[in-house]
């Protein structure tokens, strides 16, 4: 269908009422589906010249890392007086990231931010890179995640290597350890760059972990070849908070809870590490697993926790769990060795006020941390 | 009887998928919790396996794995390690294998573009991956087990679960087994095998092969007791406190799918 540019402001504005009404109506979040409307009714909405970014597009892919780096590199260029459109509620497939491009435009539909940082899903990208051209590409990494919904790992970078054949004035940036990088090396016809995960910048921010130190260098190089000065970046760093649930604190009444997002067996193991190596005192640890849609139904994965790092980590700590699939999390527990305090069931305010801990570590899974941080801070995200 | 247990861990860097590794921590710590000493042999493409080596395995798992990885591995698992595996599966040695790993047991697996690759033949059944345009076969999945193992006395001591098995199935693959042969358990909705005859898994003398992830041993006590009963010739295996294992393979039969 031959999409009519004067009908742009018309959608943008349709996208901005449905936002306005689901968020002022309480539906839910509301960055889904009035991109979906969108991209199912006027799918060439794309191909409109208004949707072109003043200075550019730089998307974030990968199994984890990316809301941490799309986060720090929105930062940075806000800092550096930029304006920029993010995803920053973390919807990142064609539906949502249509939403948040058309809620930051003026009202006749024309994007009013320098920059489009974008976190795009794994399976996402190869489809977004057919409507949006991108100057930066930057890959996290690639691991096991939602099997049950993503497929085998080396089927999709089968197809992330079929769009980037394509792709010759994108910039790549690729993490030193990533799985693929060979294959992508002898592929690749445009500019490639890497990062690795030297502490140097890290330590200008909150953040801690070395997984956290890759997807700082990600967004410090991407914003080194923008321009942005390094003498300036120390000063932009320091002022960074973690994105929501990653390596979050959110104080609860007399209680600190420092949420860390784990979801799959990587994000999990380098959760573990961190905790292991990071001298931060905690008196509880608290597994909340969850088998909804966005966590996958199947929660096999829990296995692929290092067992031994898992009691390290628990090692004169009280246990709590919780979550719909919480004795699924109390039976690995077993299995390595640790010993659950209390299996806390459905979380409420007094559940955990009632704790005796005052340093409490979580570690949720997806749907476990929006629903936590719903039920401590009283909101959704954003 | 013999207390000593040693597992022959084929290719655990590339047949590991959803969590597949879990089950041999699962066999290690049960069988530790009877104080029956373990170790743990990792069989590798590196590995050049022995008859001697072989002789004192006496249970053998192997996982499941991506398209890929069962690539990399049939043409090194038929040529160096398969005749050995063979005879010890043929004379009674007790084996486990999931998905991936269970497929390289039949006559052959057809990928989704065509590409055959050679099974070990060691019984009478194919795989084929599912028509283009089809879905893979995903969900939980309860499956009611072959009678026949049911009623295996070194089953039946052990049981403390029922005729169920819980579990996770992920496969594109679909498996026929020659009219000879056992299937592992029976599926009222689920896909097992083929998702058309209700069978999955495959079930000869004391091999095993099953779709179910989890990892299978998860949530099935029942049948990890039995393969560690049967590798160290023990009717009976001393009761271990299961009631948390009870209740999730009770819960897991309310799962949608």
């Amino acid at each position: 269908m031959h999409y009519n540019v004067d009908m742009l402001w018309i959608t943008s504005l349709f996208v901005k009422f449905l936002c306005w009404f689901i968020k002022t109506s309480r539906l839910g979040n509301g960055y889904t589906w009035p991109g979906h409307l969108v991209n199912k009714l006027f799918p060439a909405v794309w191909n409109s010249p208004l949707l072109h970014f003043k200075r550019g597009v730089i998307l974030i892919s990968g199994t984890n890392g990316k809301t941490t780096t799309s986060k720090l590199l929105t930062h940075l260029l806000l800092q550096n007086g930029n304006s920029v459109t993010h995803n920053q509620t973390g919807a990142n497939m064609l539906s949502g990231i249509l939403t948040s491009i058309l809620l930051t435009t003026d009202f006749w539909g024309r994007t009013i931010s320098d920059y489009a940082v974008l976190e795009v899903d794994e399976l996402t990208l190869p489809l977004l890179l057919k409507r949006l051209h991108p100057q930066y590409l930057i890959l996290t990494n690639l691991s096991r995640d939602q099997l049950d919904r993503c497929g085998e790992i080396d089927s999709i970078f089968a197809k992330w290597l079929k769009s980037f054949k394509e792709l010759t004035d994108t910039c790549l940036l690729m993490s030193s350890d990533f799985a693929y990088r060979d294959e992508i090396f002898s592929i690749y016809k445009g500019d490639l760059l890497e990062f690795d995960s030297s502490p140097d910048f890290m330590k200008y921010t909150s953040l801690i972990g070395r997984f956290n130190a890759l997807n700082v260098n990600a967004a410090v190089l991407a914003a080194q070849k923008i321009g942005i000065a390094k003498s300036n970046l120390q000063e932009y760093l320091s002022s960074f908070a973690p994105a929501f649930g990653r390596g979050e604190k959110i104080m609860f009444e007399d209680k600190s809870l420092f949420i860390f997002l784990a979801k799959n067996p990587a994000s999990f193991n380098n959760n573990l590490q961190m905790l292991q190596d990071k001298d931060f005192s905690y008196e509880a640890l608290l597994f909340i697993l969850n088998d909804n849609i966005p966590d996958g139904r199947d929660v096999s994965w829990i296995y692929d926790i290092e067992p031994i790092l898992l009691a390290e980590v628990c090692k004169g700590k009280n246990i709590y769990i919780s979550g719909t699939r919480s004795l699924d999390m109390q039976i690995r527990l077993s299995y390595a060795g640790v010993k659950i305090t209390e299996d806390l069931g459905d979380l409420s305010l007094s559940i955990l006020a009632n704790l005796p801990e005052k340093n409490i570590v979580v570690l949720p899974n997806y749907s476990a941390m929006l629903s936590l941080r719903k039920l401590v801070t009283g909101k959704n995200i954003l | 009887m013999n207390t000593n247990l040693k597992i022959g861990w084929f290719y655990p860097n590339q047949l590991n998928l959803y969590g597949d590794r879990g089950n041999v921590e699962i066999l290690v710590s049960r069988a530790k919790s009877r104080g029956i000493s373990v170790t743990v042999d990792e069989i590798d493409l590196e590995t050049s396996l022995s008859e001697t080596q072989m002789a004192s395995i006496n249970l053998v798992f192997m996982g499941g794995g991506s398209d890929l990885n069962q690539q990399k591995v049939y043409a090194d698992f038929l040529q160096n390690k398969g005749s050995y595996l063979k005879n010890y599966l043929e004379s009674g040695g007790v084996g486990l294998f999931i998905c991936g790993s269970y497929q390289l047991l039949g006559n052959y697996y057809k990928l989704a573009d065509g590409t055959v690759l050679k099974g070990l033949r060691f019984l009478d059944f194919y795989t084929e991956y599912w028509d283009e345009g089809k879905s893979r076969c995903i969900g939980n999945m309860i499956v009611k087990i072959n009678p026949s193992l049911l009623s295996d006395p070194f089953f039946a001591a052990n049981n403390n679960i029922g005729d169920t098995l819980v579990g996770f199935e992920n496969h594109g693959g679909r498996t026929y087994l020659s009219e000879n042969l056992s299937p592992l358990g029976y599926t009222t909705k689920e896909a097992g095998n083929n998702a058309t005859d209700l069978t999955e898994g495959l079930l000869y003398k004391n091999t095993i092969g099953t779709y179910l992830h989890g990892p299978v041993l998860a949530r099935n006590p029942h049948l990890a007791d039995f393969l560690l009963a049967k590798s160290i010739n023990v009717e009976s295996l001393s009761k271990l406190d299961d009631s948390v294992l009870i209740s999730a393979h009770e819960k897991s039969k309310k799962l949608k799918r």
